[in-house]
């Protein structure tokens, strides 16, 4: 090979390796788009950027600085947000609140992560029936529970302590799987039906995790919860 | 009367043994004088006996018969006492014999001293060895004419099934490949190869022994693979074995070794375009779409391909694929690969896949026999002729759901190391696995079309981890290789997901903080105002009865982003 060859050759060479990243990159991009379809993020709320999202934070609890540093952590640090465990969200309305957790969610979806919405009175139902006759054939509430705490990011959506049941064990394996996703560092989402405020009694029908991430002061006695607070606003549109 | 010489007649049937037998004399005067003096070699030495047993000499390849006789005693007692024949042994057996003449067994112990003493040295044994190798082959093929030809040249039907019937027949004689592979190694001279072999590994560590599969992460693992050995490459349905196997081979083939893939499933040319197109790094379905469209083969394809064939030209890359159908049985395959290897040397067999090829011997009701055989058939092929063997083979359909639901979960952040793939997942034999020396699982992701591959150490010989590691998968292009940078994507894709935005991130709030600045400064000129009775500023008002938690102003000192992070 001529040396003006071999240039030649190192130039088509690294033109190739160009077209690869491009192909690569497109093949992740629609990769990322089939993710959120199956992680239940509607089309129209898929890619929420930094700007309709800083239209949700509740400026009222947040002030500008707080929100400048919600919107570089999620958006500008590509990994940061892999490393909370948990990210609360309340306030506002239903609608702002479930697209605030559909950007985060898409966020963590373009960090390579798969994801999945779950409807906070259906993950309940799940968590408290014993029957396995009442769940999908083949997987009672053990199973249920397993897969629920291996998934890369979950959000449960619209959480309610008045969905559990004293009389049920709904809290102890919403525990179980919380305590795993803190322990591996999974995110989890959730997003509050009712605003978090202090004077939320203390009780552990919704295990021992949902009853610190509800009472804001408690937390700095708990020193193993982790979270990113976030309070949305009222919106007048969807 | 004519001057041309006759033209001799040819022989036919029984005239073509009086025709051998007369040219036979010369080679019966040299095996009596070979063959004495290979026993004699023998007698000597131990090593030389295992090394001529391992080789397949019988007493039947012994043209003179005192020869053959002595041969059979020292097997005798090799495999009896681990001895070899010597003078006191060979009395011993001799005076056991109860109807032997007492001159007969006195005429065979003078024959062994005459034997023992008639060759001083070992450095003919080689070439002796090969004669009397070659001796043996001309009296099967010699037997087999007489009994035959008389029946061919007389034949009036039937002649393909007589010939056919040669044919077996003389693919059936003991000897012809003789087996070169096999040897006894005495342990002194193992430990001086075993040491210079790693005073070689210590001075010159980049000349490796193996090939190389020109992925990084899988070259980590295996260190190249080496010559001879053998490598199974199990999955899914659909899940990435034949482009593995393809990367691997191209790979190789770029590297400067000869390779041949075997393809039972996809004919030739389909192969062939994959590989331009892998090699140019173009999307194959723009070619399976066609046209000269946006979606076609447009200018920057047609561009790069034919820049691509220009490159290949020059480089050569030996890369043949033998197209054939399932169902071929593996002497056939072989027999193709063996014209191959008449040509040129063969570094690399690459046999897609195990599962298609027929077999010859079917055991009722156990097809994992069957492909076990083919498999240990294929190895042994490999490992004589010194290629590196690489095979693909299926996994149950049982396993597919649990690996599928492993992989289900995994994103960038999790630990990979457990997907998995045990030799207990493949379908058919496990003996398989277990005869292998390298066995990798590879699974897909969920995304559709995948953009990584999972690639699980099965078994590695000498190797320690039974370690997965991630590899990049393009779907489009068709090409495995080690995984792209993450950081520098990310920063892509966000771009790609929400274009300017994320770099404008400082002024979504410009306005809004001009007005508080505005606010503060005011209060702040109005010291004196703040001390009558106006109400306190409403955001802290509302936040300390709505939120009941410490003040939304911002200490200077603490960071604000604490108050939103637990802790």
């Amino acid at each position: 090979m001529t040396e003006d060859s071999k240039d030649e050759y190192k130039e088509e060479q690294d033109k190739r390796d160009v077209r690869y990243k491009k192909s690569m990159l497109n093949a992740k991009l629609f990769a990322f788009n089939q993710r959120a379809e199956s992680a239940g993020i509607p089309k129209r709320f898929v890619g929420i950027g930094p700007k309709p999202f800083s239209e949700y934070l509740c400026p009222k609890y947040h002030s500008v600085e707080e929100r400048k540093k919600i919107i570089n952590f999620i958006y500008g640090d590509p990994l940061g947000l892999n490393e909370k465990p948990f990210v609360v969200i309340d306030g506002g309305d239903i609608w702002t609140r479930k697209k605030a957790a559909f950007a985060i969610m898409f966020r963590l979806i373009t960090c390579d992560n798969f994801a999945e919405f779950i409807d906070c009175r259906e993950l309940v139902h799940k968590l408290n029936t014993f029957d396995p006759r009442d769940v999908k054939v083949g997987e009672g509430r053990n199973d249920y529970t397993k897969s629920v705490k291996e998934k890369n990011v979950i959000c449960i959506g619209e959480f309610k302590r008045g969905l559990f049941s004293p009389h049920c064990e709904g809290g102890d394996f919403l525990d179980e799987i919380l305590d795993y996703r803190f322990n591996k560092l999974n995110p989890t989402i959730v997003t509050f039906q009712e605003p978090i405020f202090k004077n939320n009694p203390a009780d552990a029908i919704c295990g021992q995790y949902m009853a610190t991430m509800s009472k804001k002061e408690v937390l700095n006695e708990n020193p193993s919860a982790k979270y990113l607070r976030i309070r949305v606003r009222m919106m007048d549109d969807e | 009367m004519s001057d041309k010489p006759k033209e001799k007649p040819k022989p036919k049937g029984k005239e073509i043994r009086n025709f051998l037998t007369t040219n036979n004399e010369v080679v019966m005067s040299a095996a009596q004088k070979d063959e004495p003096r290979f026993i004699s070699i023998l007698l000597k030495s131990k090593e030389k006996l295992q090394d001529a047993m391992a080789f397949g000499i019988t007493p039947a390849y012994f043209r003179n018969k005192s020869c053959g006789f002595f041969y059979m005693l020292m097997v005798k007692q090799f495999e009896k006492h681990n001895s070899a024949l010597t003078k006191h042994a060979m009395e011993s057996i001799m005076d056991r014999q109860k109807d032997v003449r007492e001159e007969d067994k006195s005429n065979r112990k003078s024959e062994w001293e005459r034997l023992f003493i008639k060759e001083k040295s070992d450095e003919d044994y080689d070439m002796l060895k090969q004669d009397i190798n070659d001796r043996y082959l001309q009296d099967q093929a010699f037997t087999i004419i007489e009994e035959e030809a008389g029946e061919i040249v007389n034949a009036t039907s039937n002649q393909g099934e007589i010939v056919k019937r040669i044919q077996d027949r003389m693919n059936s004689i003991q000897g012809v490949d003789p087996d070169e592979f096999s040897l006894v190694m005495p342990f002194d001279k193992g430990t001086e190869l075993a040491y210079d072999y790693i005073q070689n590994r210590k001075t010159n560590p980049e000349a490796n022994q193996g090939i190389m599969s020109g992925i990084r992460a899988l070259d980590e693992e295996y260190y190249g693979f080496e010559r001879g050995s053998y490598t199974v490459i199990s999955g899914m349905t659909n899940g990435g074995k034949t482009t593995l196997m393809f990367n691997i081979g191209f790979n190789m083939a770029r590297a400067g070794h000869n390779v041949v893939y075997v393809s039972l499933e996809k004919k030739a040319l389909p192969l062939n375009v994959r590989l331009l197109c892998l090699h140019a790094m173009v999307d194959y379905n723009r070619v399976k779409r066609g046209g000269d469209g946006e979606r076609g083969i447009n200018l920057e394809t047609q561009t790069a391909i034919d820049k691509a064939v220009i490159q290949l030209e020059d480089l050569k890359p030996n890369f043949e694929i033998i197209q054939m159908s399932q169902d071929d049985t593996l002497t056939k395959i072989v027999s193709k690969i063996e014209e191959v290897k008449a040509q040129k040397r063969i570094d690399v067999v690459i046999l897609d896949y195990l599962g298609c090829v027929g077999v010859e011997s079917k055991t009722v009701g156990r097809h994992d026999i069957d492909q076990s055989n083919v498999s240990k058939r294929f190895q042994a092929y490999c490992k004589r002729n010194n290629f590196v063997g690489i095979t693909g083979l299926q996994i149950k359909a049982s396993a597919t759901k649990e690996i599928r639901k492993k992989v289900e979960k995994h994103g960038q952040s999790d630990d990979i190391q457990d997907i998995t793939i045990q030799s207990e997942d493949l379908a058919g034999s496990q003996e398989v696995i277990r005869d292998a020396d390298n066995s990798i699982g590879v699974v897909l992701n969920a995304d559709s079309p995948p953009t990584c591959m999972y690639a699980h150490s099965t078994k590695a010989r000498d190797n320690q981890g039974h370690r997965t590691v991630e590899l990049a998968f393009d779907g489009f292009i068709g090409k495995i290789s080690d995984p792209v940078s993450v950081a520098d994507d990310i920063q892509e894709i966000n771009a790609s997901f929400y274009g300017d935005d994320i770099n404008n991130m400082d002024d979504l709030f410009s306005a809004e903080e001009a007005k508080e600045k505005k606010a503060k400064n005011k209060i702040a000129a109005n010291d004196v105002d703040s001390l009558s009775d106006e109400p306190e500023p409403k955001q802290e008002e509302k936040s300390n009865t709505t939120v009941g938690v410490k003040s939304v102003k911002v200490d200077e000192e603490a960071d604000p982003l604490d108050k939103l992070f637990g802790d």
